[in-house]
């Protein structure tokens, strides 16, 4: 695999080169003018696309089953995500993730920090339900510390999952581990 | 007309080459070869010692149980089910009976899943008389008793222990995070699984039954654990991390005693993943899987089955450089090739003729 990439890359450095030089050596062409015009509407749609995902509406992540699934409704901030998200298909496992609970929906809350369970996080929650795990999923594309989620939750999760837990807190907290039943992503 | 029979020649010799290739990849033989004289010593040596059993899959593609000499000879299919899968043998402590899960021919056995899959099946040791026990998904991750009159299991919510005569639980268990592959000891005092409660995932670990307390024998990266005959150690499969020139690693089988103090490599191949270990019933040898392909011993075809000396502890089979380079003082005792298989089990008894 790695032999066949070389002359590939090589061939693109050359190709590259050999377009410098053409530039260096004549004078503009038409052809050249008007890959500038195509780049400024490029540059432009990049610029509306911009504004128009920057002016987009709050979404609070309600729906109807993150309301009503699980026996804890939070929204909470994803502090940090600890260990590499592992993507294994030959192994199904739950990533253990630190939140801070911004609001209580529904149920209670173990305090302002809760660690939550995720089962297999390297794929979109639209996607992730399978024949171990069936009723679980949401909106969420992908885990990244920081963003906000409004998560329908169980506690705790060994009564609702039996496999494997990456958990990295294991030595630093004793307290339950949530199970995200469905899982919303939130935007301010 | 010769030049279309020159292209059929052409894609006929296209095709050998291929699935020769393929069958090659699938299955080719570990480094140890039958026609070493201490191997067909260590043959010669087994070849009486009772039967082996384990899922195979026959001719016609579907899974079936079969019965071997350890020395990988009379070979019988004791189920002969091309409508079913069936695997997960066990012989019951007076190897009268076997335990066993059977699913619909459509459906595949999942590496991590297959102890929570289908039905529950007892029957003779030989294959007759089977019977299902409970419904399909029931009866999950099932273990003989020490005196074979009941079961542990394991579900979500927790172990739980059954009567095979009546079928009432008669006792529960937290789980404490065990979730596969959960295995009753000889003495009846301990269960040994997988659980994911000691910091890492695919922890094998014990559980005291009079108290519940658990211990980790091995953490990260381990599965297929089963017990020595003292009820004191365990053998499991075990990956390590950081393996040279190998970023996921191949999986060795290792022993520790039971309460995780020390462990050690009882076999390793670099190029292969070991699993499924089983320790004889007197203790004195192993046997195990080696499969090229990682995961794949349920969802393929299994893989070559190897049987050796406990006293040839640790072994390396193959070149192996990278882990020679870790284990300096190696016996490299023989290694005897058996058939492809998967979770092989073994008992000294004699078992009844077959159906």
């Amino acid at each position: 695999m790695t032999l066949s990439r070389i002359p590939i890359e090589r061939g693109r450095i050359d190709t590259r080169c050999q377009m410098l030089d053409n530039r260096q050596e004549s004078a503009p062409s038409k052809v050249v003018i008007r890959k500038s015009r195509i780049l400024d509407v490029f540059s432009l749609l990049c610029a509306l696309g911009l504004c128009v995902s920057c002016s987009k509406k709050p979404d609070t992540g309600i729906d109807d089953t993150v309301t009503t699934l699980g026996s804890v409704e939070v929204t909470a901030q994803l502090l940090e995500i600890k260990g590499k998200i592992i993507d294994d298909p030959l192994y199904d496992y739950a990533h253990v993730m630190k939140y801070k609970v911004l609001h209580v929906h529904r149920g209670k809350a173990n305090g302002d920090i809760i660690y939550v369970g995720h089962y297999n996080p390297a794929e979109p929650r639209s996607s992730v339900a399978d024949a171990r795990v069936t009723q679980i999923g949401g909106n969420l594309r992908k885990f990244r510390a920081m963003d906000v989620h409004r998560m329908a939750l169980e506690v705790p999760i060994d009564d609702y999952y039996m496999g494997g837990i990456i958990n990295n807190y294991f030595s630093q907290s004793n307290d339950p581990i949530y199970w995200a039943v469905w899982t919303n992503f939130v935007t301010k | 007309m010769k030049i279309h029979f020159g292209i059929l020649i052409y894609i006929v010799i296209i095709c050998i080459v291929l699935f020769s290739g393929r069958a090659q990849a699938d299955s080719s033989q570990p480094v140890t070869r039958k026609d070493d004289h201490r191997v067909a010593r260590l043959a010669e040596e087994v070849c009486k010692k009772g039967w082996i059993i384990y899922a195979a899959r026959t001719l016609k593609g579907d899974w079936d149980l079969f019965i071997m000499r350890p020395d990988g000879s009379d070979i019988h299919n004791i189920t002969n089910t091309p409508t079913l899968n069936e695997g997960l043998p066990r012989f019951s402590p007076d190897s009268r009976k076997i335990l066993y899960r059977r699913i619909s021919v459509s459906e595949n056995f999942d590496n991590n899943l297959h102890g929570m899959q289908g039905e529950l099946v007892f029957a003779d040791s030989n294959g007759n008389n089977a019977e299902v026990f409970g419904r399909q998904g029931e009866y999950t991750w099932a273990s003989w008793g020490p005196e074979g009159k009941r079961i542990a299991c394991m579900s979500t919510k927790g172990i739980y222990f059954v009567d095979l005569e009546t079928k009432e639980i008669i006792g529960y268990l937290n789980r404490k995070g065990f979730f596969q592959q959960l295995t009753w000891s000889p003495d009846g005092k301990w269960l040994c699984g997988v659980a994911n409660s000691f910091g890492t995932a695919w922890t094998v670990a014990r559980i005291e039954i009079a108290t519940g307390a658990a211990n980790a024998v091995s953490s990260m990266n381990n599965c297929t654990p089963d017990w020595f005959p003292d009820s004191q150690h365990l053998i499991f499969s075990y990956r390590p991390a950081k393996q040279e020139n190998n970023e996921y690693g191949w999986t060795q089988l290792w022993m520790a005693d039971a309460e995780g103090k020390k462990k050690s490599l009882v076999y390793g191949e670099d190029g292969r993943h070991i699993y499924g270990g089983d320790i004889s019933p007197d203790g004195r040898y192993v046997h195990f899987t080696g499969n090229m392909r990682e995961d794949s011993d349920a969802s393929g075809s299994g893989a070559p089955m190897g049987l050796m000396r406990l006293n040839d502890t640790p072994t390396i089979g193959g070149e192996s450089k990278a882990l020679r380079k870790l284990h300096g003082a190696t016996k490299d005792g023989p290694v005897l090739l058996l058939p492809d298989g998967w979770e092989p089990h073994w008992t000294y008894h004699e078992l009844g003729a077959a159906k």
